[in-house]
């Protein structure tokens, strides 16, 4: 039976989760050089338009319809077909079907969204237009099905996602490290400055996406009670943590307090808590935003200054690293006390949940990383990953959309 | 019906995707004054 309280939060966390993926597109474009701003919001804007019509067409059938194998929905409902506003119990059995239908697409468009930071100031726009088909239908859809669906092995076995952190993070993240891996190195890399063109846009992006974030992990209780209350809550001191957390080890690092350092840190703390908010208590929210500072503070050093590979935007190090951090916290500080539907993890005496999440974490890594890997190889082949060196330094607002983002007179 | 009309529409604009960069390539190396992009 429908609720109207519970179906009011989901269609609100819907479109709080939809606005995170324009978010996400400043928050990236404050990161890279001018002449390629408004390209960067473009990669995540129409991601929205490319993924919902998959979704609707064969994406939710695949990846939530009824199970085959335990690997991937059956074709039943292509078109969303059978897709009403009656309740499916197996997902939410107070809200309509097409709520929950809704709700998860927009899981779908900010994931492949994501991957875009890796491959920042040099993708050629026809390319990823591709790539986002592809990957989506490929990589994105069968992952769900395993994690989120009746049916699906990985839930199966017990693995605990409560909101994306290996569906979406963990299988963003290292499609990145792929991405990083296989296309080249921005021109002049090391050589010239490559300075965030506006900071004020990486702040504005991240607390869009703090606050879109409440939709992402709240609403993912479906239904507006006591364990909504708790994944808001939750989201909120991990984030508040990881952005003071960033901020302390940047400053001890550089002797200044980094505005970029505290931004940075949030969405670490967001993204680490996406998979255990349902699950955990404030004050394991607390440790898991700690270990989210810490742990892609590090990560990223190790990119930039040992590893040097060109992940632009540190998808790897916040997304990949701050998602397999969640993952792996969830088996530790899970209690069913938060969510009886849950299971304890090893801190309450359940040593095996670690072993799960932790499974579950190395199968999606190691399934995302090989097969966005043949997919950029196959797209380099044929139709090139990135556009020429000339068209590169003209900035891809030019060279891809002929629109340049800032016409005004710059006066100071 | 509609979904295989919608799915075939949609797959049409993808493979203009594809195709489109080399075809505008083609046409603006044959007439250098043709298109309106600016770096091509």
């Amino acid at each position: 039976m429908i609720d109207t309280g519970d179906t009011a939060w989901v269609l609100v966390s819907a479109a709080l989760v939809l606005l995170m993926t324009p978010a996400l597109g400043y928050f990236y474009a404050g990161f890279v050089r001018r002449k390629s701003a408004l390209s960067t919001i473009m990669q995540s804007f129409i991601t929205v338009g490319v993924v919902s019509v998959i979704w609707v067409l064969w994406g939710y059938t695949l990846a939530f319809g009824p199970d085959r194998g335990g690997v991937i929905g059956s074709l039943e409902w292509f078109g969303l077909r059978g897709v009403g506003v009656e309740p499916n119990p197996d997902y939410a059995a107070t809200i309509p079907h097409q709520a929950f239908m809704i709700f998860q697409m927009m899981f779908a468009i900010i994931t492949p969204a994501l991957i875009t930071g890796a491959f920042a100031e040099r993708v050629k726009f026809s390319t990823l237009m591709v790539f986002n088909v592809i990957w989506v239908t490929v990589v994105y859809i069968p992952v769900a099905h395993w994690v989120w669906a009746p049916g699906g092995w990985l839930r199966g076995l017990g693995a605990l996602d409560f909101a994306g952190g290996t569906v979406v993070h963990i299988n963003a993240g290292f499609a990145a490290l792929a991405a990083a891996l296989v296309f080249r190195k921005r021109l002049g890399l090391g050589q010239v400055a490559m300075e965030p063109h506006n900071v004020t846009y990486i702040v504005l992006g991240a607390a869009l996406l703090w606050f879109g974030w409440f939709g992402f992990n709240a609403g993912s209780a479906l239904a507006s009670g006591a364990l909504a209350t708790s994944a808001f809550v939750n989201t909120h001191v991990a984030t508040a943590m990881a952005a003071v957390t960033w901020m302390t080890l940047s400053w001890i690092q550089t002797g200044k307090a980094s505005v970029i350092g505290a931004a940075a840190g949030a969405v670490a703390g967001l993204v680490a808590i996406t998979p255990a908010s349902g699950f955990v208590q404030p004050m394991g929210a607390l440790l898991i935003g700690l270990g989210a500072g810490i742990i892609c503070f590090l990560a990223l050093q190790f990119r930039a200054r040992i590893w040097k590979i060109d992940d632009s935007l540190d998808v790897w190090a916040v997304h990949g690293m701050g998602g397999l951090w969640g993952a792996l916290a969830t088996g530790l500080l899970a209690t069913v006390a938060i969510n009886s539907a849950g299971v304890d993890g090893l801190f309450y005496g359940n040593a095996a949940q670690f072993g799960v999440q932790a499974l579950a974490s190395v199968v999606v890594m190691a399934y995302t990383f090989i097969l966005s890997f043949i997919i950029f190889k196959a797209l380099d082949m044929t139709m090139g990953l990135t556009v020429k060196s000339s068209e590169e330094e003209t900035g891809l607002d030019l060279s891809q959309h002929g629109e340049p983002a800032y016409t005004m007179e710059q006066r100071s | 019906m509609f979904e295989i009309i919608s799915t075939v529409v949609f797959l049409g604009m993808v493979i203009t995707w594809i195709v489109i960069e080399p075809l505008c390539d083609r046409k603006s190396t044959a007439n250098k004054t043709g298109g309106t992009r600016t770096a091509s």
